[in-house]
């Protein structure tokens, strides 16, 4: 009896702790991905919270390119 | 097929483009809204939609419209879709003439019928189509009608029969074309007589396109045979106003036979409108009244209330379903403090502000789409020219007010190389969006009976900054011609609620989509951050790494007021996204709600000092996205670090001057 709760506890506790890694690294891992995402359309001068984001594509017919 | 959309500007061109592709790209009243080409999937699924930013001829003036002009030449393509504003037909044909020599296929989309309609103005588009030799079908690009049949018109005429409607520009320029053709030799495809014709008048691009194969001095010799053979026939003229003369009269036969003027309407209302809103002494303080209004309810009437009600929803129910989850689940206390002081905090403290980023968006969607934008500009230029700009720079510093990336992206429609580069640079002290929940938070703590005044003042001191700037910086770094003013004037539109809110969305969404992406992100490194330090995990903030990175900057901060390491720390976040200052401030100083965050904001900071603050972000520094469109559009990293640099300076300069001033004045 005393030995059936110890076991139904220690289960308990290695699904919760499952659960913290699991919530933790998704977390970290979207976080890190998102952070990444954004530097990278960032460094390339697209805005996310510009109007024109999705055709910032300057340079395809950029008149800089005749100098 | 590849189509190509061309016409004059403000003509509804990509609003055409958006009803045909089903997509949603920039529409806006004036001219200059396209500066690049877009491509999109016509609903047939097989054809491409190219729009152009608009042109009034293909011998270009400014960057955007070379756009145009490049593309002429280099680009292939099968159909040419030309918008004409039925409302201005005769100044629209003169490039439709232009196309009509490159010998392309092309189809007319006559828009705007509705306006025309509205000012006695009648155009028999089959009358039109039978002087042209070109079909002809108008349309209402704002509402969709007719685009149906303009649709099924382009799949129709993919091989078109010649065209018939030529220019007579006279012997001596028939005689030089001629004279081209045989030099070329069928070395391009590109038709003899539109290349003669474009290069005759002057048109530089097409100069450079025919040194490829011909050179420099037979060009001048073909030029000057017909300069002098047309003096000779008496012609005055320069050779470019002799061509548009001809295309003039052609056009005047062309309109005689096509528009019917039912009745002259008596002043149009736009021009009743303009005796105030262009008014040489009311024209600035109208708009600054308005500036003020759409503050007054961003941050006092409406917006105030619903971030508010949205604060207590998130810091409410929503923490507490989240909690609950949490404790479901067991979380560790790690994760606890994770998802509750790091993500909740951070991404909840820039959401709050999502009413009031909405309530600007939708301001600016109305400046863009009424015709006001045009009309600031105007009232704007003789404060401009004594800055060393002209007015039409002001454009893309309010564009600026919504995000500085296309702000700068506008700058394109700017004729001088000086007055662009100067524009671009400046651009970036236009207070964006980004900055607002700044504003509020501080606004809303220090200053809470005059919000919408204090809001207005960093606005306006962001402009007066620049325009100082740009006066010094024309005298000193960036010397050059300056252009002359010319804008025009569109009608004004009473907007449709449907696209108004369409473009608000667009605008907002970024906003809200950010929150959910970069902010957090940053929420979880900067509490990570806060959360850790030498002394291991679940330091006292004040012994994080987040305090010493901040740290560093503090005794740099603290002669302009704010000398703290939370504040250091929340600056350094901002270069990457403005709004992350807010976010970063509200993990630093976590408390359960916007009220309690700006009751511990008063012993952290004077009001003195959180106005200083204030000017500080207004000015400090581009964010990673401005910096790196700058460089993009200037081609040059001295010039981005140039922005970066002096927009530091100045920012500390002036934040000095306040806090210090403001001291020496007694207000601390
Ligand atoms: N009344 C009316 N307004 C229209 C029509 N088509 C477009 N508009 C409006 O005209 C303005 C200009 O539209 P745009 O589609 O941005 O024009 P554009 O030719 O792409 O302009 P640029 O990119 O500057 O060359 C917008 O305010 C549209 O809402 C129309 O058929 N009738
Ligand atoms: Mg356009």
């Amino acid at each position: 009896m005393l030995d059936g709760l110890k076991k139904a506890n220690a289960k308990g506790m290695v699904s919760e702790m499952i659960a913290n890694i699991i919530i933790g690294s998704a977390i970290f891992g979207y976080a890190g991905w998102a952070f990444y995402k954004f530097i990278k359309k960032s460094k390339q001068g697209k805005c996310a919270a510009c109007s024109i984001k999705g055709s910032c594509s300057s340079n395809a017919c950029g008149p800089e390119k005749r100098k | 097929m590849d189509i190509a959309l061309i016409g004059n500007p403000n003509t509804g061109k990509t609003s055409l483009f958006n009803n045909l592709t089903g997509s949603y790209e920039y529409v806006g009243n004036w001219s200059g809204v396209t500066v690049e080409k877009k491509v999109g999937i016509l609903k047939n699924q097989r054809d491409q939609l190219i729009d152009l930013p608009g042109v009034y001829t293909l011998n270009p003036l400014s960057k955007d419209e070379g756009v145009v002009t490049i593309f002429f030449l280099n680009e292939p393509f099968d159909m040419l879709l030309n918008i004409l504003d039925a409302s201005q037909l005769r100044r629209n044909l003169h490039l439709t003439i232009q196309l009509l020599e490159f010998g392309a296929p092309i189809v007319i989309g006559l828009n705007m019928v509705d306006v025309a309609g509205n000012r006695g103005i009648k155009i028999d588009s089959r009358n039109l189509s039978a002087c042209l030799g070109v079909p002809v079908v108008p349309v209402v690009a704002r509402t969709g009608k007719g685009c149906d049949s303009l649709a099924e018109m382009i799949s129709a005429e993919a091989g078109q029969p010649d065209i018939a409607f030529e220019v007579d520009y006279g012997p001596a320029v028939e005689k030089a074309t001629a004279a081209l053709k045989e030099k070329l030799a069928g070395r391009t495809k590109i038709p003899a007589r539109w290349l003669a014709i474009q290069f005759l008048e002057g048109n530089q691009y097409v100069r450079e396109f025919l040194l490829n194969f011909i050179g420099g001095s037979e060009l001048n010799e073909l030029l000057e045979f017909v300069e002098t053979q047309l003096k000779t026939d008496g012609v005055k003229e320069t050779l470019e106003q002799y061509m548009y003369r001809k295309r003039s009269e052609a056009i005047e036969t062309v309109v005689a036979r096509s528009m019917v003027r039912t009745e002259g309407a008596g002043t149009p209302l736009s021009e009743k409108i303009d005796r105030i809103a262009t008014n040489k002494i009311l024209g600035i303080p109208l708009f600054l009244l308005l500036m003020y209004l759409m503050f007054m309810l961003t941050f006092d009437w409406l917006g105030f209330p619903l971030s508010d009600a949205l604060d207590a929803v998130i810091t409410g129910p929503v923490t507490d379903w989240i909690s609950a989850g949490l404790a479901a689940v067991g979380a560790s206390e790690f994760i606890n403090a994770l998802i509750l002081d790091g993500i909740v905090a951070g991404v909840g403290g820039v959401l709050v502000f999502v009413p009031q980023i909405f309530i600007l968006f939708f301001f600016i969607s109305l400046l863009e789409d009424s015709g006001y934008m045009a009309r600031v500009a105007l009232v704007m230029d003789r404060v401009m020219e004594a800055a060393g700009l002209n007015g039409k720079a002001f454009i893309p510093m309010m564009i600026g007010f919504g995000c500085n990336v296309p702000g700068i992206m506008a700058a394109r429609t700017i004729e001088t190389p000086k007055e662009r580069l100067l524009t671009i640079l400046l651009t970036p002290l236009m207070s964006c969006s980004a900055r607002l929940p700044v504003y509020a938070l501080f606004a809303g703590a220090f200053f809470a009976g005059d919000k919408a005044l204090i809001v207005l003042s960093l606005y306006v001191l962001g402009i007066v900054v620049a325009l100082i700037l740009a006066k010094i910086f024309s005298i000193t770094v960036l010397k050059g011609e300056t252009s002359l003013f010319v804008i025009e004037l569109p009608p004004y539109r009473v907007p449709q609620i449907q696209a108004l809110w369409r473009s608000t969305w667009e605008k907002g969404k970024g906003f809200v989509k950010k929150a959910g992406t970069f902010i957090f992100a940053g929420s979880v490194l900067i509490w990570l951050l806060s959360y850790a330090g030498p002394g291991g995990l679940k330091v006292p903030m004040d012994d994080s790494y987040l305090a010493m990175i901040g740290g560093i900057f503090a005794p740099i901060f603290a002669p302009i007021g704010f000398g703290t390491w939370q504040a250091g720390a929340s600056l350094l976040t901002g270069f990457l996204a403005k709004e992350s200052i807010i976010s970063t401030m509200n993990i630093i100083y976590f408390v359960p709600d916007e009220a309690t965050l700006q009751g511990l904001l008063s012993q952290h900071f004077t009001p003195l000092a959180a106005y200083s603050f204030m000017v500080f972000i207004l000015l400090y520094v581009p964010c990673l996205a401005t910096a790196a469109t700058i460089y993009k559009e200037t081609g040059s990293r001295r010039w981005t670090a140039f922005s970066i640099g002096y927009a530091l300076l100045i920012a500390y300069l002036l934040s000095f001057i306040v806090y210090q001033g403001g001291k020496l004045a007694g207000w601390a």
